[in-house]
């Protein structure tokens, strides 16, 4: 026994130690939590919320991703390794991932999805699923019947003049099946410049097909303030703003117009011009511009029955203080839903930034609903969210 | 059964008595070269803190903003933590050769005395294949023991102004190797371990083809690992033929490929079963 003595030394320093450090790995939390605590109004406001973003807790660690939803905060590090990997902060995606696994296949989790009672509908470029080879010009339609889990897909040309356009891009997307509207942007070579033209099809149609419905004036060349993320699928309007990249050297917008895909027109809004900077959101109420003032924001409705179409002020939306930032997201059933960056003066290593979460009753700008995401511990004031990601309600 | 076991068990202690020196070498080498940097990384940064505050007229808070606390996490991506284990990969992927090509070493090769031994010559391969393995995780556990000594000293000699505390846990989190050798998922740490037993898998039996064919076996032998990181990798060409990048979810290419090392695993294991019995003779 004494000549394995050595080996046995080592068998059991090894199994000692490296189990004594599964142990404490599988203890050790991988992630601060967090809650989200009522500053003011009904908490129970916050129930029907849909969050996603990235924790920040220390300026050594990479950011963990979180879901907020039903009241409760999940954490993308406590998943198991292969839903880790399958999971998107796009909670549609995951219900594809988990239950039309052969829908969303070579389908990319990044393109536009939207979900109906009966469909699920998924538009995106040949280029969204292989970026790496050539980049064709095709447009690519999936519906699926929710109710068969039948698939039917479109492969769609676009009809464009190749010559002078180098990539096509999907930068707007309304759908209101079987209609849907996309604003595809090209980029001219030859004027070195963007250009959006707004393209139409009729998916029962016995052959449909992408119908050019405007060319939008090369001047304007910049859609939805640049972001190309917050699609709203059902906003029947689109942002148009003419953006000087070149004068200053810093993009400076210009004017900014609406065009309306249902009507297939440009609103003709003169108040718009007294306007800085507004943000422009829709809902099943209407057309509504947000003008930001000191501190708050001031809330109009568009008479877009009118031509011209006239601004009404309806109420005003608050900050909570001067050293934050209030972003209008989106509007639902009379409330104007938003986030709020806030800086604060504490000494934290990672810095001095918050977001808070608020909504207002739009039509009287009452806050029904402020909150903030915290420690549990009430001790550590260095746990926030890094980045929104996802803002919405629960489905 | 229990007279191979215990030929199996001896076979492994012969192996690790071999082994035991060399070992012994690198632990030294990486407790003496962490040890340095744990005493010469903190005061290192004070002194080039006082420097540069006193240069650029900043106080404590603004060098932090600017140039970064000191923490554990500092330290492992130094060279005092990065050299040992750089060592300790390199020394064990040599080792591995070594272990086969030092039976045929000298005038009485003991590779005949080993395929002599009232045992399947399977046990010689999986004793020392066992062995290499022991070896690795012996380093990790006393890399772990180190880190974790070390955050007790470099807390004791950073002033705690300058000083960001961190776990052991939060530290291997970080970074591009400890997330490797060390990964903090079970399913990883089985992955990335099991890819490694099929590559030195892979390698014994490029080895056990040399020594079976000799000139002709080494062209052999690489052809054969070749083949073997071409077929582990080819689900990932699923996308290029497809020309598409979601064909497969990541979880689906993750199980494929690991299913396919496995495959490999087997085949060499097979293959080098062939040579040992009837290639390799006495």
């Amino acid at each position: 026994m004494s000549k394995y003595l050595k080996l046995i030394a080592f068998l059991s320093f090894t199994v000692v130690t490296m189990s004594v450090y599964s142990i404490m790995q599988a203890m050790a939390q991988s992630v601060e939590p967090l809650e989200l605590i009522t500053l003011e109004g009904d908490e129970t406001y916050a129930d029907d919320l849909y969050l996603a973003g990235y924790v920040n807790s220390d300026v050594n660690t990479l950011n963990p991703g979180f879901t907020y939803g039903h009241g409760k905060f999940n954490y993308v590090a406590d998943l198991s390794f292969f839903n880790q990997l399958d999971h998107s902060l796009n909670p549609l995606v995951n219900e594809l991932t988990n239950e039309y696994r052969s829908f969303l296949r070579g389908k990319s989790p990044y393109a536009t999805f939207k979900e109906s009672e009966t469909q699920i509908v998924y538009t995106g470029t040949a280029a969204d699923v292989y970026w790496s080879g050539e980049l064709d010009n095709q447009l690519i339609i999936s519906v699926l019947d929710k109710l068969t889990s039948e698939e039917t897909s479109y492969t769609l040309s676009l009809p464009e003049d190749s010559e002078n356009s180098s990539y096509l891009d999907v930068r707007d997307t309304y759908i209101q099946y079987p209609n849907m509207y996309f604003t595809i942007g090209s980029y001219n070579v030859a004027t070195e410049s963007n250009e959006f033209n707004i393209y139409a099809v009729n998916l029962e149609a016995a052959e449909p097909q992408l119908e050019l419905i405007r060319s939008i004036d090369p001047q304007l060349n910049e859609v939805n303030g640049g972001d190309y993320e917050q699609q709203n699928l059902d906003s029947r309007y689109l942002e148009l703003t003419s953006v000087d990249y070149e004068t200053t050297g810093q993009p400076v917008s210009g004017e900014l117009y609406i065009y309306d895909y249902i009507e297939d027109k440009m609103l003709n809004i003169p108040d718009l011009e007294t306007l800085n900077s507004p943000r422009i959101l829709s809902s099943a109420a209407g057309l509504f511009i947000l003008n930001p003032t000191e501190q708050k924001y001031e809330a109009y409705q568009a008479d877009t029955a009118t031509d011209p179409v006239s601004l009404s002020k309806v109420s005003e939306i608050s900050s909570s203080g001067s050293n934050s930032q209030l972003i209008p997201s989106f509007i639902s059933n009379g409330l104007l839903y938003s986030y709020e960056e806030s800086y604060t003066d504490i000494t934290s290593q990672i810095g001095n930034y918050t977001i808070n979460i608020q909504i207002n009753d739009l039509n009287t700008g009452e806050v029904v609903y402020r909150g903030e995401f915290v420690s549990p511990d009430e001790q550590n004031n260095d746990v926030h969210v890094d980045y929104l990601d996802q803002f919405g309600l629960i489905e | 059964m229990k007279k191979q076991l215990q030929y199996f068990i001896r076979l492994v202690n012969f192996e690790f008595e071999r082994m035991y020196k060399f070992l012994l070498g690198i632990m030294i080498i990486l407790i003496l070269s962490n040890f340095a940097g744990y005493i010469i990384g903190p005061l290192n940064y004070v002194s080039k803190a006082n420097e540069t505050m006193k240069l650029e007229s900043l106080s404590t808070t603004q060098y932090i903003e600017t140039y970064g606390s000191f923490s554990l996490e500092t330290l492992t991506r130094s060279l005092w933590i990065l050299g040992p284990i750089a060592l300790g990969i390199i020394g064990f992927l040599f080792y591995s050769i070594f272990i086969w090509y030092r039976e045929w070493l000298g005038k009485n090769t003991f590779i005949y005395r080993l395929l002599m031994l009232p045992t399947s010559r399977m046990h010689i391969y999986f004793a020392k294949l066992l062995i290499i393995f022991v070896g690795i995780f012996s380093l990790l556990s006393l890399q772990i023991i180190s880190l974790w000594i070390g955050s007790f000293i470099i807390s004791s000699l950073t002033p705690p102004e300058f000083f960001s505390a961190m776990t052991v846990s939060e530290v291997v989190r970080t970074g591009i190797i400890f997330p490797m050798i060390l990964p903090n998922t079970l399913e990883v740490f089985l992955g990335i371990y099991s890819l490694g037993l099929v590559a030195i898998s892979v390698l014994f039996t490029i080895i056990l083809l040399e020594r079976s064919y000799r000139i002709k076996g080494f062209p052999l032998g690489i052809f054969y690992a070749l083949a073997s990181i071409g077929f582990i990798i080819s689900p990932n060409l699923v996308s290029l033929i497809a020309k598409n990048n979601y064909i497969l979810f990541n979880s689906e290419l993750i199980i494929i490929v690991v299913i396919f090392a496995l495959i490999v695993g087997l085949v060499s294991l097979l293959i080098s079963r062939y040579l040992l019995k009837n290639k390799i003779t006495v």
